[in-house]
């Protein structure tokens, strides 16, 4: 199986994230994880290592409701900023409301929707899909 | 002397009249006026008076037009103007006044006409009862609504997330270790983790129900999604010998959700195999009839049937279950009266134990009919 190289967590349940890194680092798919707890958080570093043109993550596993700037807003903004590289967003939450999860659908930055909890099959299928 | 005693009777009957008359417009407990074809107040009652706060010196001072909201008087000032030109007998509507202390009410206007021998109008006969109760009431439930299903919601959602995290740390301490499986307190805590995230499942299934628009109703052949259930269910349908006789017509078309009219099919035909009588070969009979704008589907058992008298109220509560069968889990019949209602239909059972029990659908018939809509795969 493919591995991922390094994947960015942001998320404010800190359950949760403790959760997604074991089942990665489990199944031996990544070991290498930057967690954020809050889009903006997120959103500062990543410009950052972009400009500095340094190593940004594969996979981006974003949670919709969080506080400062929530998962959407994230989303605006980093999707704006000019990267050579593929990042593969994919939005992981408990929401099971239809409006939120066709708007996800008809954004072409985000690769999927992913009801949570994450679970080792949700992993695999976006491994397959780099 | 006969005519004479004709006449005197006569008189005292319209002074008894007149008596009644008065008695009534003075202690009835709602607003009683006689308005003037111009609006002007000509009399009113004590009702009208406690009501709106004005004096009758000060009412006499003033028109209805002038006390009326102002949304309100166009309205008002159209039936009456029907009422005069003889286009109606009466007139009822819902309107506010202002009352004197600047206040907005409520009121329910109830209006006639009196004409006088030549059918010309003399004035109006108003009745104003106060419905700011009602009226209050009904905003309430209203609010209370939105709020309980805001409440459902955030509920669901936040239940959602700490159960998944349940569900994922247990998943992953069995992943690490094993052993833990034939611990009792972790396989204890396991079946405590499932059931709550099923009861959450179940939670999200109700509020999604419930947030709904009927806008989008589609209109879909109902034999096509029998047909569909009926294959859907074939191997337990094969286990039990069942016998399933169909005489749907096949140009019926329903106004619904793919997927709930899809889950309520199932569910009936799943809950006759399941409550089947052990000494009867299953027999289960579906049709559909149109009925006005209204299609009602049956679907008839012979299995061990409900208590009706018993259980009848409870039959779709939610967690009810009537029979010791291992399958039952009572959420069934609950999703499925909500998914009815939702397209605005209902459900009707007629049931005797040890004979069958037959479920009546009520659907709403589609208008238009598009042949080529497919049902959905399930998922």
């Amino acid at each position: 199986m493919k591995k991922i190289n390094l994947a960015c967590i942001i998320d404010d349940d800190p359950i949760h994230v403790f959760g997604t890194k074991k089942i990665m680092q489990l199944a031996n798919i990544c070991q290498d994880f930057m967690v954020f707890h809050n889009g903006e958080e997120a959103l500062r570093k990543l410009s950052a290592l972009v400009k500095g043109g340094e190593n940004i993550p594969e996979v981006i596993l974003l949670d919709l409701n969080m506080p400062i700037m929530d998962g959407w807003e994230f989303l605006e903004a980093f999707t704006k900023i000019p990267t050579q590289r593929k990042v593969h967003i994919y939005i992981v939450s408990s929401s099971l409301s239809v409006d939120d999860i066709n708007r996800a659908k008809n954004m072409k930055n985000v690769n999927n929707y992913i009801i949570k909890p994450i679970a080792l099959e949700y992993i695999k299928e976006i491994v397959n899909d780099l | 002397m006969q005519d004479i005693d004709d006449i005197k009777r006569i008189r005292i009957d319209t002074a008894i009249k007149e008596e009644q008359f008065r008695q009534t417009f003075e202690h009835a407990t709602i607003g009683m006026a006689l308005v003037g074809l111009d609006g002007s107040w000509l009399k009113v009652n004590e009702g009208l008076n406690t009501f709106l706060g004005y004096s009758n010196e000060e009412f006499y001072k003033l028109t209805f037009q002038d006390i009326t909201h102002p949304d309100d008087l166009n309205k008002d000032l159209q039936l009456l103007e029907e009422l005069v030109a003889n286009k109606r007998k009466n007139y009822q509507m819902e309107k506010r006044y202002v009352k004197k202390n600047g206040q907005i009410v409520w009121a329910h206007l109830s209006v006639s006409l009196v004409r006088d021998d030549k059918d010309k109008p003399i004035h109006f006969v108003s009745q104003v009862q106060d419905i700011s109760e009602n009226k209050k009431l009904s905003e309430t439930m209203l609010d209370q609504n939105r709020r309980l299903l805001n409440f459902a919601y955030i509920v669901s959602h936040n239940l959602g997330s700490h159960t998944g995290n349940l569900t994922m740390l247990l998943d992953l301490m069995v992943t690490e270790n094993e052993s833990l499986k034939n611990d009792e307190y972790f396989s204890h805590l396991l079946t405590a983790s499932t059931n709550l995230t099923e009861t959450v499942m179940h939670l999200n299934e109700v509020v999604k129900i419930n947030i709904q628009s009927l806008d989008n109703l589609e209109p879909l052949n109902l034999q096509q999604y029998i047909l569909n259930a009926i294959s859907h269910i074939q191997a337990s349908i094969t286990s039990t010998n069942a016998n399933i006789t169909n005489t749907v017509s096949e140009d019926i078309y329903v106004a619904a959700f793919p997927a709930y009219l899809e889950s309520i099919i199932l569910n009936f035909l799943t809950n006759a195999i399941k409550y089947r009588s052990p000494e009867r070969t299953p027999q289960i009979k579906i049709s559909a009839k149109v009925k006005n704008e209204q299609v009602i589907i049956s679907i008839e058992d012979n299995g061990i049937g409900i208590d009706l008298d018993r259980y009848g109220t409870k039959l779709f509560g939610m967690y009810k279950t009537f029979h010791n069968n291992k399958d039952s889990r009572g959420i069934g019949l609950f999703i499925t009266k909500n998914q009815v209602e939702a397209l605005g239909g209902k459900i009707e059972v007629k049931s005797e134990l040890q004979k069958g029990s037959e479920f009546k659908i009520f659907l709403k018939k589609s208008k238009k009919v598009e042949p080529q809509t497919e049902p959905t795969p399930n998922n």
